[in-house]
């Protein structure tokens, strides 16, 4: 898997005798030793290929190149056009396309900006390598660990420029969640443009989806905020990596530990809570002096003093302790959020819910499960930090961001208003997206007021779709690469995808995978003309795939189930279904 | 991109019959083609019946095709190709030493420096080879064939598979000039001995020859690995077998085995007929290579003049030189060449070629192979298709229609021509096989659709549709003409298209040559 992960700008030397203040990380996955002339070494060599490589494409703007041995792949970005991060991923065994790696690679410095800020505007290098190791190399030494990662976010973890967006067909009521939101919340005087936008994201456990399309952002309310992807992105990363939205992770608190218990959670994968837990026990045990003079430490330190020593003894990683100091509101939640096993239990009890990362939190934590900073236009003239706070109801967490100085959000009166409205939205919008009658009895065709969803949903999604918009950024995507358990299966939402066993899907994935970089390779003129294909393999996959200047549309099938080919165009090798979703595939406007 | 009035003119009769028959799936019903009545979508999804299906499909079909202005269909193939000089071969030693370019400039001695020093790096301190960089549009292969390094540099979208492919084709021509042993004997004594001195001006012109075959002509041949093959009748075929291996038996004074090969190809590398030994056939890029080499350095002999060239055949034996006698059946056209392994057969391979060149000709054989001039478009039932090339597994031989060019093209303008041919193919090509040359599956059949609006007003805008077809026994490429819209139609074309060409295969292709 991965040997090394470097971050280094030539710009920092400036003759043969400070060459060595170019490197600002060099972290080695597999334990070995290099010199610093080693590693000096391979970052001229990277610097040779890039300089190479540009010069005989007459061309500077490729920020990305990937370099293939014989054994192994050397995965480069650029960025801010001086700094170059490499990843070298060797091949043995290691069954996930190069093309994740190199989009994990963006989403790894992307996440950076988002929590820090540009690698350009921290001058201090010390500090910058400071702040690569706590967060390059935890990124890359969990995905070591939890591989399945990237394959449960699938073809959506390519696009890093875009988020993916979740589509749930709300049935029309006289007051919609949205609006009660809008009203109650962000026109509402108390914080009328104080809270500049909320994040709504439907995040259900991903074998417990109703669906892979209503996964994602629901919706956010302000168009000026520009940090909605990369933030999408990383609450998709931590989800699809700890399985699990706790405080911890929400704080970035959270990290794996190779032990030896831990090979074989991994390796059965999915039960995360207990691979979860058992990878702290050995850290505390190592570290449990440290932790009780951290407990002493003045609270105002305590926030540099966990993140700084934090990520690299594995201390961070122990903060479940202050756990037992923290005051509840609901003490089942905390520690199982997301523990919607029952359906039918919620409908009794009160839906879990409450605050993840509030000022709500007891001073002596970390700042960070008070509040998270987001830099917003980092690097540029007019950047601005946010507050995020995160709230969570049932399967929905809602992110609310407000303006720096916005001061009432410190306020625990009104934090408390906001949980209030923001559940009596939450109600309205499970009630609205997962209407009980039909979600538990789709068979049933009593649905006279709603003939079209009565129509489209007495069966599967005879397709699977992914499409990226490339004006918006959003992406859209049906097809799952984590198979659903049986009992969740909705007609509503849920594809024939949805039942394959999971090495069919993550075949299935890198497929499309192969069908993308092959239509990404081809060599028309690509801003005026558009390509499509339509695929048919003899294992019954069919695959619609177009790239055009607006987008990127992908459609799945299996042609052994459609009998029915009889229009002229491509999408409509796909059959009806398919030309549906295609002619309805933009929103309105 | 102009194709010939000429042409058209002499087949008008079918163009004009091809117009007929798309008429009636371009020009939709007037119901369908007028939207204003805007069928509300979900109101025909209410019962699935066939009826609404097919409404809603011409309904689909009917808002793609009512913003054209000229829905009509055009032999005029547009090139959605950019132009730039945008490919590169360079070849050095081991030692860094430059051998050659294809495009030379000033810089290119420094490049091969940086070049030698990454591959060394990582050869030595990482034990590993470079293979290639993917640097967004533009594709690197390196290709260390030990004390030769090859490099290509490619922004046309070629899998690196291809790019290894045609280095490897490089490769081999240096071999079959120098062969392997004496490459290695020159090595071992001097490492950074410098190449350029030891080869010949005819070399540089054959590697000059070979890099704009593969870059700037319409040559399939290596994108498919697959030989071009003389379509002829089957009977004339098996009686020039038959001749060629009666003049084997009747020739007591050849002895057994002095004879490896004999071949008949026609221009434009076509392979004609074979005479070979039981259980063994020639590698197909040694044939490539062969082909290319007489064609291009022996263009100017007639047919009075004869050869005598040591090759050495890469993929048959590196190591060694076989012995070709090459001779003209009559000038600029067909070859008959003979393979020996022996130095001073000469004399003996030329009177088997007077005996069997005049059997041929007294039996009117070799009227027929000079007479046959392949196939067109138009010979075939299949409706809309502008080009298309079949290439069959088991013969490992493919054929394709003969290009119409106009009469009065200028050899630059068919040389675009031929480049456009090539992009579409190769495109079609990469889009059913993946990175590392495999097709995708098994079988595999994609539709593949560009489509752009005119950039004036008074252009056609741009609907091409190809289609790659690859099963275990054929594989098909195909080109439309612009503006056919119907998967079906290229379907039903394909289809008769590849019935078409099973039906006369032993008249496209050599089958199994005459075996001694």
């Amino acid at each position: 898997m991965f040997q090394y992960i470097t971050v280094f700008d030539p710009s920092r030397s400036h003759g043969e005798d400070d060459i060595h203040q170019q490197l600002l990380l060099y972290h080695s996955f597999i334990g070995s030793e290099n010199s610093l002339n080693d590693k000096l070494n391979q970052i001229g060599v990277i610097q040779g290929l890039w300089s190479l490589t540009n010069s005989l494409s007459k061309e500077d703007e490729k920020q990305e190149k990937v370099v293939h041995l014989h054994g192994k792949i050397l995965i480069i970005i650029r960025v801010e056009s001086r700094f170059f991060i490499c990843l070298s991923v060797s091949k043995d065994d290691n069954s996930i396309n190069h093309q994740f790696y190199l989009s994990h690679l963006w989403h790894c410095y992307r996440f950076f900006t988002l929590w820090h800020s540009t690698f350009t505007s921290i001058s201090d290098a010390r500090e910058l390598t400071n702040l690569l190791n706590e967060h390059f190399v935890p990124f890359w030494c969990d995905l070591l660990v939890k591989p399945d990662t990237i394959i449960k976010k699938g073809i959506t973890g390519l696009f890093h420029q875009s988020h993916k967006m979740a589509e749930l067909e709300f049935v029309h009521c006289d007051q919609s969640w949205e609006s009660l939101i809008n009203q109650d919340i962000l026109l509402e005087s108390e914080s009328y443009l104080g809270i500049k936008d909320i994040l709504i994201y439907h995040l259900p456990k991903f074998e417990q989806s109703p669906g892979y399309k209503t996964y994602g952002l629901v919706r956010n309310f302000s168009n000026d905020i520009d940090f909605v992807t990369n933030i999408s992105n990383w609450i998709y990363h931590s989800h699809a990596l700890y399985d699990n939205l706790s405080s911890h992770v929400l704080a970035s608190n959270t990290h794996y530990k190779e032990t030896p218990a831990d090979i074989t959670t991994t390796g059965t994968s999915s039960n995360n809570v207990t691979s979860q837990t058992r990878t702290i026990v050995p850290a505390l045990t190592t570290t449990g002096e440290t932790i009780l003079h951290n407990l002493t430490l003045p609270i105002s330190l305590a926030y540099d003093a966990v993140q700084e020593v934090g990520t690299t003894t594995g201390i961070s990683n122990s903060i479940s302790l202050f756990m037992d100091y923290l005051p509840k509101w609901n003490p089942s939640v905390v520690t199982n959020m997301f523990g919607r096993n029952s359906p039918k239990e919620d409908c009794t009890k009160i839906p879990p819910q409450g605050y993840l990362i509030s000022p709500l939190r007891s001073n002596g934590l970390p700042g960070n499960y008070r509040q998270r900073i987001v830099r917003s236009r980092a690097g540029t003239p007019d950047k601005k930090d946010y507050r995020c706070i995160f709230w969570y109801y049932r399967d929905v967490l809602v992110c609310v961001v407000s303006e720096p100085d916005f001061d009432k959000i410190q306020d625990q009166q009104y934090l408390e208003d906001l949980s209030y409205k923001l559940s009596c939205s939450m109600e309205k919008f499970y009630a609205t997206a997962f209407p009980k009658e039909k979600y538990e009895q789709p068979q049933l065709k009593q649905q006279q007021t709603q003939p079209l969803s009565a129509q489209s949903h007495n069966k599967l999604d005879s397709i699977g779709f992914a499409l990226m918009d490339k004006r918006t950024n959003q992406f859209r995507c049906s097809i799952p690469s984590w198979p659903l358990c049986n009992e969740t299966k909705s007609y509503r939402y849920g594809t024939f995808l949805d039942s394959m066993p999971r090495d069919k899907l993550w075949e299935l994935q890198q497929e499309l995978v192969q069908f993308l970089r092959s239509l990404q390779n081809s060599r028309r003129k690509k801003n005026s003309t558009s390509e499509e294909r339509l695929i048919r393999l003899s294992n019954g996959l069919v695959c619609f795939i177009k790239d055009c200047p607006d987008e990127i549309a992908l459609i799945v099938g299996n042609w052994f189930d459609e009998t029915s080919h009889s229009g002229p165009t491509l999408v409509s090798g796909l059959g009806p279904s398919a030309i549906r979703w295609w002619n309805q595939r933009k929103p309105p406007g | 991109m102009t194709v010939l009035k000429a042409t058209m003119d002499l087949h008008e009769s079918y163009v004009d019959d091809r117009r007929e028959r798309i008429s009636e799936p371009l020009c939709m019903p007037p119901t369908a083609a007028e939207p204003t009545t805007s069928i509300n979508l979900a109101q025909t999804l209410f019962q699935p019946s066939e009826f609404d299906e097919s409404l809603e499909e011409q309904l689909a079909q009917s808002i793609s095709s009512c913003d054209r202005r000229h829905p009509t269909v055009s032999t005029e193939i547009p090139n959605i190709f950019p132009h730039e000089h945008d490919k590169n071969f360079l070849i050095l030693t081991s030692a860094g030493k430059p051998i050659y370019a294809m495009k030379d400039s000033d810089s290119t001695i420094g490049y091969m420096g940086v070049i030698n020093t990454i591959m060394s790096y990582f050869r030595l301190k990482e034990g590993q080879d470079l293979r290639c960089i993917e640097n967004d549009d533009v594709r690197f292969a390196f290709l260390d064939r030990e004390p030769i390094v090859l490099v290509a540099y490619s922004a046309r979208g070629e899998t690196s598979n291809e790019l290894f492919s045609q280095l490897d084709f490089l490769h081999s021509y240096l071999l079959s000039s120098l062969s392997e042993r004496k490459l290695s004997k020159i090595f071992s004594k001097r490492q950074n001995f410098d190449l350029r001195n030891f080869l010949e001006s005819t070399d540089f012109e054959n590697l000059n020859e070979i890099c704009s075959l593969l870059c700037e002509r319409f040559y399939p041949d290596t994108l498919l690995g697959a030989l071009r093959s003389l379509s002829m009748r089957k009977s004339h075929r098996a009686q020039l077998h038959e001749a060629m291996s009666q003049q084997l038996n009747k020739e007591a004074y050849l002895p057994r085995g002095m004879l490896l090969y004999g071949l008949i190809v026609a221009p434009d590398n076509k392979l004609c007929s074979v005479l070979r030994p039981k259980g063994h056939t020639l590698h197909t890029t040694d044939l490539h290579l062969l082909f290319c080499l007489i064609f291009h350095r022996f263009q100017n002999l007639d047919d009075s003049q004869e050869l005598w060239v040591p090759i050495c055949f890469p993929k048959f034996n590196a190591n060694g030189f076989l012995y070709g006698y090459i001779k003209f059946l009559s000038k600029g056209n067909s070859i008959l060449v003979l393979i020996s392994a022996q130095k001073d057969a000469f004399f003996n391979l030329k009177s088997f070629a007077d005996h069997l060149i005049k059997d041929i000709t007294s039996s009117g054989l070799l009227e027929e192979i000079h007479k046959s001039k392949g196939f067109k478009i138009s010979d075939i039932p299949a409706p809309l298709v502008h080009h298309f090339i079949y290439k069959s597994k088991k013969h490992v031989q493919y054929v394709m229609p003969e290009l119409e060019f106009h009469s009065d093209i200028n050899p630059k303008e068919a040389m675009e021509l031929e480049r456009k041919f090539m992009n579409y193919y190769q495109q079609i090509h990469n889009s059913v096989i993946r990175d590392d040359g495999l097709s995708f599956n098994k079988s595999c059949l994609n539709f593949i659709k560009w489509e752009s609006d005119a950039d004036e007003p008074s252009e056609e805008p741009i609907a091409m549709l190809g289609l790659g077809w690859i099963t275990p026994k054929f594989e098909l490429y195909l080109l439309c003409n612009n503006g056919v819209e119907d998967k079906h139609v290229i379907f039903e074309s394909a289809k008769k298209i590849i019935s078409w060409c099973r039906k006369h295969e032993s008249r496209l292709f050599v089958n199994e040559g005459a075996i001694f």
